[in-house]
């Protein structure tokens, strides 16, 4: 998708087109879930509706261009799913931990079940590095961005990424599918 | 060898895709490459379902926001009418009462709050208390000033353990002619109290003591001037008017400052004084009380 034509999508959504908000929100919404997939775990969909929830509601206050408005969402999206994780710790103690959802390699078929292994196994990397590799290297945010919505200097940010894609090459499951 | 085909896909992909990313996540690591490549695969249906029921939030939401701000408008206008409006109300009110003060057409009380209210302002008093008397005489025909009840309170403040103010007791002593007359004063005044039951019988006559007061060397200063300005105004007991002026003349410079509240406060105490003159030491509290209010 070119980023003019989701600019374009942008000012309309903000003057009060929903045809507009409705391109941002299918171009935008999978990369969000699957973002706070590692950050909240199973509570991601709650914590995507939240999001997207403040960003209809703050959307005529933003200003920028598409690549600003990814930073925007996704530095919602992060304390969104950082507040949801808190509240559902505090309310259930024993918060089953986002390992759990990781299946088999073997088990994984479908495209979707790929997907949801993968990111699970980027879950079980230390939060800072998780973030970083998803932020920079799934959803493909540049390094300013990503610190920026870390709330990190960019070299954080780099080593972060560094150490996240070392540790993903030597995970186990990496491994056997390697050998696969 | 169908894994090394997939790897090579996947590393394609990705570089177009990611240009500079891809050399970190590359890493001649197949496995990883894999992995990164499932974590950006296309949206699945399952992730895009939601699409309406969000569209519908932005939708209400817009709505909602167009009618608060529509809402905020028509309030916004409502008050940018209402704010002059009651200003100006308000101000009109306030010139109203200031012209109303200086042609002395307000009731006794509201016109003496004007008087100190304005003056500040530079808005003269009215010259004499003239305003005063008509309201008061048609409303209560009856009792007619003098100065025996609040000379009695005096005499009760006197001689009794309720201490008498500086003024009062001036004012006493210039009534009884010195202080030395002060007894005999009060003696007669209490004769002359309790002698008027049977001479008072409505509050009308009830002054009849008055000319036992009045005759005394220096007059009654409770009642000044104003006092005289309202004779003309009673037609009823024309035959009182000459008696009354000379005695009170001479006391009328002392009260200059407020010419029009003393004669009035006194003469409402009056109907009950008529009445209950046999016992003035009942009438004494509320009449005392009248009488030192104006001066404070």
């Amino acid at each position: 998708m070119p980023d003019d034509e989701l600019t374009d999508a942008l000012r309309a959504a903000q003057h009060g087109d929903d045809a507009g908000f409705a391109l941002l929100w299918r171009t935008h919404h999978p990369s969000v879930l699957r973002y706070l997939r590692v950050v909240a775990g199973d509570h991601a969909e709650d914590a995507a509706s939240e999001t997207w929830l403040h960003v209809i509601r703050d959307l005529h206050r933003f200003h920028g261009d598409h690549d600003n408005f990814r930073g925007w969402l996704f530095r919602i999206a992060r304390h969104r799913g950082i507040d949801e994780q808190r509240r559902r710790s505090r309310t259930r103690e024993t918060a089953t931990p986002p390992t759990r959802t990781a299946p088999d390699a073997a088990a994984e078929a479908a495209e979707g079940a790929a997907t949801s292994w993968a990111l699970a196994v980027i879950a079980d990397l230390p939060a800072d590095q998780a973030e970083a590799v998803m932020l920079r290297v799934v959803i493909g945010l540049d390094v300013a961005t990503t610190a920026g919505i870390l709330g990190k200097k960019p070299g954080a940010v780099r080593i972060a990424t560094m150490r996240g894609l070392r540790r993903l090459a030597t995970h186990p499951q990496i491994r056997t599918r390697e050998g696969v | 060898m169908r894994s090394l085909n997939a790897l090579l896909r996947a590393l394609r992909t990705r570089r177009n895709k990611h240009g500079g990313n891809g050399t970190i996540a590359d890493n001649g690591h197949p496995g990883l490459a894999d992995l990164l490549e499932a974590a950006r695969a296309p949206a699945t249906p399952e992730e895009l379902a939601g699409e309406k029921e969000v569209v519908a939030a932005f939708v209400a939401h817009r709505r909602r926001a167009a009618r608060s701000s529509r809402r905020h408008r028509t309030k916004a206008k409502i008050r940018a009418v209402l704010v002059p409006v009651t200003a100006g109300l308000a101000l009109l009110v306030f010139a109203a009462t200031g012209v109303a003060a200086r042609t002395g057409n307000l009731p006794q009380e509201a016109q003496q709050h004007a008087h100190r209210l304005f003056s500040a302002l530079g808005v003269p008093a009215p010259r004499t208390g003239n305003p005063v008397t008509p309201s008061p005489s048609p409303t209560r025909p009856g009792p007619r000033p003098s100065l025996d009840v609040t000379a009695l309170t005096w005499c009760q403040a006197w001689s009794g353990p309720p201490t008498l103010s500086r003024e009062d007791r001036r004012k006493l002593s210039a009534a009884a002619g010195g202080e030395d007359g002060i007894e005999k004063y009060c003696r007669d005044l209490h004769r002359s109290a309790s002698a008027q039951p049977p001479d008072a019988p409505s509050p009308g006559p009830s002054s009849a003591p008055a000319p036992s007061v009045e005759p005394q060397p220096s007059g009654p200063p409770a009642t000044p001037g104003p006092a005289a300005t309202r004779e003309p105004g009673r037609p009823t007991q024309p035959g009182r008017a000459p008696t009354a002026p000379p005695s009170r003349k001479p006391s009328k410079p002392t009260h200059t400052g407020k010419p029009t509240g003393t004669p009035d406060e006194g003469r409402g105490a009056r109907p009950h004084a008529g009445k209950q003159a046999a016992s003035p030491s009942v009438a004494a509290t509320p009449a005392a009380e009248a009488q030192r209010d104006p001066h404070e």
